[in-house]
């Protein structure tokens, strides 16, 4: 893999990371469809994520300390794993949200919670 | 951006894998239930549904195998697995595992070895406290020559303490006795200046060390005569040991891994200076000097401000020879390093050899191993086409070209420690041992794996590669049965990359030993043969008037013995070093120039030319009349009597021995030729043989012929040694047993760097012509089995066994021919680049030899007509028949 096409990626990853992070801010805890769910209705159903993106990056989050994943029971009554931000986590948003600024305009207002 | 946190857990998860597979799939399974409820809520039939949510949210195999990923790491399972599949691959193909192990394991191993021995030897530090801060200083004369210093001279450099925090004298004695609890060995001990051990930063690890105050009889003995002599007994401070007929109370014990200050010499027992009470005359050189420099000081300062203390302190002595004498002051970081002078040159000519023995290795394996990644190119095809990506199968060949290289370096470094001390072994034969740590050290085991790693990068990268680029479609047509008609290239380049390198080995191997068979041949002057060389050293506390009774009764009792032909003695023995250099002048006639030749003196017992088979060309032999009451008379080596009387007979003629110039010297006096011998080499058969005189022993002024030359009947030199040791016993009990050396285990050790290099030379070109045989061997046999078919075809269609045979032995000849058009030229080049480092090795003898470069040429093809031999006869077996229905 060129270094460009690595640096690309990155930079994706990192836009999903604060997408999904700024889901957990801004609603609490959420298991993994809910959060793909969210993203795709804030998108207008442009960003649609699927398990083989979104898991791996959840783990990220999870294994960098900025979400704590616990087993839960969702209203219908199922067991699932629900993600909620971590105080690390807040911080990282806070930071990368002055960095991006509005520039980024695909995404920010999904960033800004709108929607 | 990957924190040190995030890596530590996933290096966690991936060393206890498998544990959260469940519980992943759980998590995906609701994602998938409830992406199929989304999509039924929004009016779907319920397949259509499925269809929906599946291509929404993807595999699920596949978002497993992506956070897996996440999960673990990646490339540490791939590793893993890349293990355990070369593992297994080299277990079902263990023959050639075992050829690839035992090849590296030599090449790595000789590197090591050769590695450790220039390690100990070249770079290894004193071990004391900033050796880098050490210096060593000598005297050069203007022969080159190095020599120690005197007492005074000493104490003068020492006061320069502006550069040197301090310097310290020491003195090494070979064979002092010393005895413990009444038994007397011989052992190293060492006179030093009181701070010797604060210079060096020593410490004792038990009792103390050595301090400027002490002048009374206190001695400090190492780690390893603590142990052997005192079995490391704790209370060992405050024993007595005898020494010189005087009793020296042990104060302490230093470190395990201190041995001194010249490495290959362990020091037994440190004593000080001021208590050594034999009187040395004020002219006597014989400290070594060693110092520390001042914390800021260059060596280069240190070296000028110390040499205008020795001018001031020559004009001060005016004495006649001094001017020429220059100050040395190099580095004492590895102490007084005898060793280095002597087997640097050596040891880098041989890490070199051993290099292209690697070389050798390696193209060795990397052939065996293109021979089986052909063999194995329809299982790489397969993995191939199933959509492994090449990348991967690069990293798995070299994951078995590594687990190789790393069984044959864990073998190479087993393998060299014991070469290295038969190695230790050599250098040592015909002299004092020499006391080298050769374990495997951090930096030899560094070395070794930084070769392990080279070596598996030069043969695994090339064959992996080109196996990785496997077309899959026609391998996967065609079957394993030996249709590939391609030629097998990059193989046949490795087997004549071996065969040049070969010629480059054999050739240095040929010049070593014709060196050392030339040497061998050169007329020492004497007989070398059935000569034992007896030294019996009473120590200087034995009265000078007892010794001279010792010496006449030992002289009969050895002549009394059974085989003995006949006894004599000498203070220095042929092959061995000359220690008085007195000169000589002819009365009436002007004394010598400065630059002329240096007459040496050597005082000898009667029959000494009949016992050594030195020919009497002119006069007499010395014998039993010729004692203290006789008249002055001398024997004259012929290079004297050539120099000195020209065509007239010097026998009668009267000569001034010593050196008239020399004010601290006796007084020359008047002595009469008897008898003129031929020349005989002493230290050196490569210089020409000294000139010297010879005087009877009976009439120097003390007894210093103690070395006793025993000519024998049998060849058997080594049965009598008991015998000789218990006469020696019986006339002087306490007396410790004398050494014994065969005369030609003596003049061998001057041929010890040749030796060294003629030897392993030899054994290293031995070892690569039997890897280079392997490599043809295993190439052709390959092209054979590759070729069964077309050799079956052509032997149905009338070829003859034999023409079958010639046509694969030709094709080891063209391949061998191809190494030898690179390898001679590539060996005269080398040659004559090196032909300045040659030149101080060989002897008579050119670097570029012809005969040497066509035996060794002839010698290679020898053996790849040897290694093509067998799978030629099995090619002329083929049945065509069999051949060519097998398919």
């Amino acid at each position: 893999m060129s270094n460009r096409v690595q640096a690309k990626t990155e930079v994706l990853q990192g836009t999903l990371d604060l997408m999904v992070l700024q889901t957990v801010a801004t609603l609490g805890s959420l298991h993994g469809y809910a959060i793909a769910a969210r993203l795709e209705q804030v998108s207008g159903g442009a960003l649609r994520l699927n398990m083989g993106t979104l898991y791996p990056g959840l783990m990220r989050l999870e294994q960098r300390g900025l979400v704590r994943a616990t087993w839960a029971v969702t209203d219908s009554n199922r067991k699932a794993r629900f993600y909620a931000i971590t105080a690390a986590g807040r911080r990282r948003l806070a930071t990368e949200k002055s960095r991006v600024g509005s520039h980024d305009v695909d995404h920010a207002h999904v960033l800004k919670g709108e929607g | 951006m990957a924190t040190l946190r995030e890596w530590v857990i996933r290096l966690w998860a991936t060393l206890r894998p498998s544990r959260r597979d469940a519980e992943l799939e759980e998590e995906l399974r609701l994602h998938l239930e409830l992406a199929v409820e989304d999509e039924r809520r929004r009016a779907n039939s319920s397949e259509d549904a499925g269809r929906a949510a599946a291509i929404r949210s993807g595999g699920m195999a596949q978002a497993m195998e992506a956070v897996r990923d996440q999960r673990g790491l990646p490339w540490l399972d791939d590793l893993a697995r890349d293990l355990r599949y070369g593992l297994r691959a080299l277990r079902r193909n263990s023959m050639f595992a075992t050829v690839a192990v035992v090849t590296l394991a030599l090449g790595i191993g000789a590197n090591s070895a050769i590695f450790s021995l220039a390690d100990a030897v070249l770079l290894r530090t004193l071990p004391v406290s900033n050796p880098r801060d050490l210096i060593v200083l000598r005297q050069r004369g203007p022969a080159g020559d190095i020599f120690p210093f005197t007492s005074a001279a000493a104490s003068d450099l020492a006061l320069s303490r502006d550069v040197l925090s301090g310097l310290a004298a020491f003195r090494p004695l070979l064979n002092t006795h010393v005895s413990v609890n009444g038994e007397t060995e011989l052992a190293l001990m060492q006179w030093v200046s009181g701070n010797y051990h604060a210079v060096l930063g020593v410490h004792a690890v038990l009792g103390r060390t050595l301090t400027e105050q002490d002048r009374e009889l206190v001695a400090v003995i190492s780690h390893r005569y603590w142990q052997r002599r005192f079995a490391g007994d704790s209370n060992v401070v405050g024993s007595l040991l005898e020494m010189q007929g005087r009793s020296f109370t042990i104060i302490g014990v230093t470190p395990a891994e201190f041995f001194g200050t010249q490495p290959g010499r362990h020091i037994d027992v440190t004593a000080p200076l001021a208590a050594q009470t034999m009187r040395m005359p004020p002219n006597a050189r014989w400290l070594y000097l060693l110092g520390r420099l001042v914390p800021g000081v260059s060596r280069e300062q240190a070296r000028a401000a110390l040499r205008v203390r020795w001018a001031q302190l020559a004009a001060a002595e005016s004495s006649q020879s001094r001017p020429q004498v220059t100050l040395e002051l190099d580095s004492g970081a590895q102490g007084l390093n005898e060793l280095r002078r002597q087997f640097s040159l050596p040891l880098q000519i041989l890490m070199a050899a051993v290099g292209v023995v690697l070389l050798v290795a390696c193209a060795n394996v990397a052939g065996l191993l293109i021979v089986r990644s052909s063999a194995r190119q329809q299982e790489i095809a397969v993995r191939l086409s199933l959509g492994a990506a090449r990348g991967r199968i690069v990293r798995q060949l070299l994951t078995e070209s590594a687990l190789l290289a790393a069984a044959g370096g864990a073998a190479g470094v087993a393998l060299a420690y014991w070469v290295t001390n038969l190695l230790l072994a050599m250098m040592s034969r015909g002299r004092a041992p020499i006391v080298l740590d050769v374990a495997p050290n951090a930096r030899t085991l560094a070395f070794a794996a930084a070769v392990t790693i080279v070596t598996a990068a030069l043969f695994g990268l090339l064959p992996a590669l080109g196996a990785s680029r496997t077309d899959v479609q026609p391998r996967l047509r065609l079957s394993a049965s030996g249709a590939d008609t391609t030629r097998n290239t990059w193989g046949r380049a490795m087997v004549a990359a071996q065969v040049a390198l070969l010629v480059l080995l054999l050739t240095s191997a040929g010049l070593f030993t014709r060196t050392l068979q030339k040497l061998r041949s050169v007329d020492a002057g004497f007989r070398q043969d059935q000569v034992l060389v007896v030294r019996v050293s009473t120590g200087p506390a034995y009265p000078e008037a007892r010794k001279r009774v010792l010496y006449d009764e030992l002289y009969a009792r050895f002549g009394a013995l059974p085989a003995v032909q006949s006894v004599s003695m000498s203070m220095d023995s042929p092959g061995g070093d000359l220690s008085m250099g007195a000169g000589m002048a002819i009365p009436g006639r002007p004394p010598d120039p400065e630059e002329a030749p240096q007459v040496y003196h050597n005082f000898v017992g009667p029959r000494f030319f009949e016992t050594m088979r030195i020919p009497v060309l002119a006069g007499r032999d010395f014998d039993l009349s010729d004692d203290e009451r006789a008249p002055k008379y001398v024997v004259i080596s012929d290079s004297v009597a050539r120099r000195y009387f020209a065509s007239e007979d010097p026998v009668g003629r009267q000569i001034l021995v010593g050196n008239p110039q020399c004010r601290r010297c006796p007084p020359p006096a008047v002595a009469s030729i008897v008898g003129v011998v031929k020349d005989v080499r002493y230290a050196s058969l490569r210089a020409d043989a000294p000139l010297m005189i010879y005087r009877p022993y009976r009439q120097a002024t003390s007894a210093p012929a103690d070395t006793f030359l025993i000519r024998t009947s049998s060849a058997t030199a080594e049965a009598l040694t008991p015998f000789l040791r218990a006469e020696v016993r019986a006339a002087a009990p306490a007396l410790p047993p004398p050494s014994v050396v065969s005369m030609e285990d003596q003049v061998a050790a001057l041929l010890v760097e040749e030796r060294m290099l003629a030897v392993l030379s030899s054994a290293i070109g031995v070892l690569a012509a039997m890897l280079a045989a392997i490599g043809i061997y295993s190439t052709v046999a390959a092209a054979v089995a590759r070729r069964q078919r077309e050799i079956g075809i052509r032997m149905a269609l009338g070829a003859l066994p034999a023409q079958v045979a010639r046509m694969v032995v030709s094709e080891a000849f063209g391949i061998v021919a191809g190494g030898l058009a690179i390898g001679v030229p590539a060996a005269i080049a080398t040659a004559l680049a090196a032909r300045a480092v040659l030149a101080g090795v060989l002897f008579e003898l050119s670097p570029v030899d012809p005969l040497i470069l066509s035996s060794s040429a002839v010698a290679i093809l020898l053996i790849a007509s040897l290694a093509a031999y067998v799978p030629a006869r099995r090619a002329s077996r083929i049945d065509p028949v069999a051949a060519v229905k097998y398919e």
